[in-house]
């Protein structure tokens, strides 16, 4: 099976631009409705300026991102689903994982004598996608203990609140687990190096 | 259910308290932004769940269950901001060896 998938060339063409623009507006009008509940044509007539507003913001802030945002892979239908099957595995034990360290973090918090060993770790990620490298920061900073510092490239910059987060980070546990969703190859170990002058920090 | 309701938003409020022990309690910017953003991150999910199982299913349910996914989204982004924005102005986390 190829699962090397290719990039095409995505670039927003005019009726792209138009299509996102409706359904990014619908889509906003849409969660405006359902927050508001009222049917009102004064509610209604706000919430469509809103949604405008909102959608003609975020053009806006992101006009220069002209990446190719979609991969083409030989059977949508059937990778999609397979991404919903693995991000729905995936979502119960990062809920796990939370509530886990959280009570970590508490313990931490409240132990008499705050038995904290902060320090600042750098690895490199296996993960190659975009999409993937975001979900890792994203999920490194939602366990606490851990919080994503700084990305650029393959390199992350991870602050760790106790030597058992620390520990955490060197299993690797959350990359193997992002990497199975992407369909990736996950690495075995992961090497940290600290980070303890500024000028490792400010190139 | 409304006993359950209690039990977790009690449980969530309780985490809210250690959050703001760990503000006053830990030692650098850096480990109070993991107190301060993320200790929350249960403490609020558990506040919301004991309110989603007074209110039962209904469109309430739904707002809240929506401010849990905006609260998951956008607190790893503030806490990753913060740090950076430290870190990029010259402030370097607190170690255990320096205390001495």
């Amino acid at each position: 099976m190829n699962n090397e998938p290719r990039q095409v060339d995505v670039r927003p063409t005019k009726i792209r631009q138009t299509l996102r623009w409706t359904v990014q507006t619908l889509g906003l009008f849409a969660v405006w409705f359902a927050f508001s509940g009222h049917t009102e044509i004064e509610f209604l007539v706000v919430g469509a300026f809103v949604a405008v507003f909102g959608t003609a913001l975020t053009h806006w802030l992101f006009a220069g991102d002209q990446e190719p945002r979609f991969r083409h892979v030989p059977y949508p239908f059937l990778w999609f689903v397979r991404g919903f099957f693995r991000s729905s595995l995936y979502l119960p034990w990062l809920l796990w994982e939370i509530a886990l360290s959280n009570l970590h973090v508490a313990y931490l918090v409240l132990h008499p004598r705050l038995p904290v060993e902060p320090n600042l770790v750098e690895f490199e990620t296996s993960l190659r996608s975009e999409s993937a490298q975001v979900l890792l920061a994203q999920s490194i900073t939602l366990t606490p203990g851990t919080v994503t510092v700084d990305v650029s490239g393959e390199r992350f910059m991870v602050h760790c609140l106790s030597a058992k987060s620390r520990q955490g980070m060197e299993d690797g546990g959350i990359q193997r687990k992002v990497a199975g969703i992407f369909g990736e190859p996950a690495p075995d170990r992961v090497q940290l190096t600290d980070v303890v002058t500024v000028e490792q920090v400010l190139p | 259910m409304s006993i359950a309701g209690d039990v977790f938003i009690v449980l969530g409020l309780a985490f809210m308290v250690i959050t703001a022990l760990g503000l006053v309690r830990l030692p650098d910017f850096f480990s109070r932004v993991h107190a301060v953003s993320k200790s929350e991150t249960l403490g609020i999910t558990l506040l919301l769940l004991g309110l989603i199982l007074h209110e039962g299913a209904t469109l309430l349910s739904l707002k809240f269950a929506l401010i849990l996914v905006f609260v998951a989204i956008a607190n790893p982004v503030g806490a990753h901001l913060l740090t950076r924005a430290a870190l990029r102005t010259g402030q370097m986390p607190w170690r255990k060896e320096e205390r001495g």
